[in-house]
């Protein structure tokens, strides 16, 4: 159906007479289903270098948004945003001439206790490079050996307990979030990455804050 | 004291439908030529209404709601209209108790984006 081909043109359009019939409307609607509403969500992001070794004192630029925040990277890029959905960039500097730069999507994610929930929060664990579609999927493959999964299909209570825990995490050093990718998907990265720059980073968690 | 009938209260009922449907037919039609080329006004606008009926029968209520509800059907179709749709997060998302209408919307509207994207990059 060429309406929808092309990633949803016809989606995408209908979306936006949607909004423009809400936005008339008073536009409270639209507010809600595109999660709008002012709230804050933790973002915690993990830089690895092609060792898989977690980066430290490199300057970064993180941009959600209209928010901006830069420091120096010590383990855990963490930082509470005040809005739920949106995009932007992660800067880092790893030298003069040599700023690695990354789009982030923050979205919501569906409750835990659906099997979409608990596959976006896995995925989320993954580095963010999306070019290498066959190491990406090994390498989520060796996180779910390391979360125990046996396949795509099988997220099971202990799974989602133990997603919990990583998600719920606030003072976890960073070393201990480098391990929980497991070792298969360090192999499996780091030699990517031995010819790749680009798969040198990062694992991007997206953490909503409590109530 | 005023007291409305039931066939009243349905005839009612049914005109606020009706009028619903028209005004998502009217706001989203024109974002599918080629589905409504393909099946003709009427099955067009019956398929609109079949799907809202569906979400409404689903407690989608609100308008936008329910043409994002329409659209995804137009998008995803004919696989949306199977019984059950062969999309494994379909029949999970509709059926959480943890989220709201609209979020069931939100996210069905995310996860059609998915598929969308994983059909166009099939060869």
């Amino acid at each position: 159906m060429s309406d929808g081909s092309g990633g949803g043109g016809g989606l995408d359009e209908a979306e936006r007479a949607i909004e423009a019939e809400a936005a008339q409307n008073g536009g409270t609607k639209v507010e809600a289903v595109m999660g709008c509403r002012k709230q804050e969500t933790r973002v915690r992001i993990v830089v690895k270098d092609e060792r898989f070794r977690v980066v430290r004192d490199l300057p970064y630029t993180l941009k959600v948004g209209e928010e901006e925040f830069r420091g120096t990277i010590d383990g855990v890029i963490e930082h509470v945003i005040k809005q739920k959905t949106g995009r932007g960039t992660l800067e880092v500097t790893f030298g003069e001439d040599d700023v690695a730069k990354w789009d982030l999507t923050l979205e919501e994610l569906d409750p835990l206790s659906l099997d979409t929930g608990a596959s976006e929060r896995l995925r989320a664990l993954m580095p963010l490079e999306a070019e290498l579609d066959d190491e990406y999927a090994t390498a989520v493959g060796s996180l779910r050996d390391a979360f125990g999964l046996e396949d795509a299909q099988a997220i099971d209570s202990a799974t989602r307990e133990l997603i919990e825990r990583v998600y719920s995490a606030d003072d976890t050093p960073a070393d201990e979030l480098a391990e929980w990718m497991g070792d298969g998907a360090e192999e499996v990265v780091a030699s990517a990455a031995a010819s790749l720059r680009k798969i040198e980073l990062p694992a991007l968690k997206l953490l909503e804050e409590p109530e | 004291m005023l007291q409305i009938r039931q066939e009243q209260f349905d005839a009612l009922l049914r005109s606020h439908a009706e009028s619903h449907a028209a005004k998502i037919e009217q706001m989203i039609g024109p974002s599918f030529p080629a589905l409504r080329e393909q099946l003709g006004a009427a099955e067009f606008s019956s398929l609109l209404r079949r799907q809202i009926g569906r979400a409404q029968a689903l407690g989608i209520q609100e308008l936008s709601d329910l043409a994002r509800f329409a659209s995804i059907a137009c998008a995803l179709w004919p696989d949306f209209e199977a019984d059950p749709p062969p999309f494994p997060w379909f029949a999970e998302i509709l059926a959480s108790t943890e989220l709201s209408p609209s979020g069931k919307v939100a996210r069905l509207a995310w996860w059609t984006r998915q598929e969308l994207a994983k059909r166009s990059a099939m060869p």
